[in-house]
């Protein structure tokens, strides 16, 4: 049966220990883009300095990922 | 990346498909074969045909009002276009053959599907919105090397583009060729119908 085929090819495939490379390749090849370094998200450093002192953290680095605003912090 | 070693043997079979396209494209099609549509609809690009299936109405009705609505969308104001279908016989490996009418096929793309998301969300460099049916598809075509997609889908013509009717249900079956000139033999084209439709 030719069901049976594919799925030994797909089988396969997703055993590939490279199969997320292979698969974002894949996207690539089709358009799909990849963004090369992370999106700064601007906030005016007034803003900035006020939320790291409510939150009472040091922030190293805000940057935006996937619509979320990603802070890597140190305790103050 | 390394071939898959697809198998030696793999069962073929003939289908007969309905292409709709302006009569100016005929010559061509019949001198050259079939060229594969580039744009981002449905299945990705390939050559798409009307199959026997699920369509109540006839295949060469599918082909002429297909081809005049994507016309009339396309050349607006031009009210009345010359359009030929064309039938072909399609020489299918199924090996190659991605059948959405297949329930387990189905599911493997739908696996697919979640697989590259995450491997698109782990590579922590994804730009969100851009998986499209197409985009996905395409990725997995050429992963694992289909050259055919047969696929159920609701196509809004005649009577229900009239009364602007959607729906989820499937009224036709369309297959999709990659290669053409690799699976269809050009004496197998034939026009089966030219005229003006407005």
């Amino acid at each position: 049966m030719s069901y049976e085929s594919i799925k030994n090819r797909y089988d396969k495939l997703f055993a590939r220990p490279d199969i997320g490379d292979l698969i974002v390749e894949a996207l690539q090849n089709q358009g799909v883009e990849f963004a090369e370094t992370k999106q700064p998200y601007f906030v005016s450093t007034d803003c900035q300095l006020s939320f790291m002192d409510e939150y009472k953290i040091n922030a190293l680095d805000i940057y935006e990922e996937n619509e979320e605003l990603c802070i890597i912090t140190q305790a103050a | 990346m390394t071939s898959l070693s697809l198998p030696i043997y793999s069962k073929k079979t003939k289908i007969k498909g309905f292409h709709g396209t302006l009569s100016e494209n005929v010559d061509s099609i019949l001198k050259n074969n079939f060229y594969e549509s580039e744009k981002e609809i449905w299945f990705g690009k390939g050559v798409y045909f009307f199959i026997d299936g699920i369509s109540s109405e006839s295949l060469d009705y599918w082909a002429k009002h297909h081809t005049f609505d994507n016309c009339k969308d396309k050349h607006k104001p031009k009210t009345s276009f010359e359009i030929s279908v064309l039938t072909a016989e399609i020489s299918v490996n199924e090996d190659l053959l991605l059948d959405f009418t297949n329930d387990k096929l189905k599911k493997m793309f739908n696996g697919f599907r979640r697989d590259a998301i995450a491997a698109a969300e782990e590579s922590g460099k994804y730009i969100k919105s851009q998986l499209t049916d197409s985009k996905l598809l395409a990725a997995f075509k050429n992963l694992m090397e289909f050259e055919f997609v047969k696929s159920n889908v609701y196509i809004r013509l005649g009577i229900l583009r009239r009364a602007e009717i959607g729906s989820k249900i499937d009224n036709v079956t369309i297959f999709v060729v990659n290669n053409p000139s690799k699976h269809i033999q050009k004496p197998s084209i034939k026009e089966v119908f030219k005229g003006e439709i407005s």
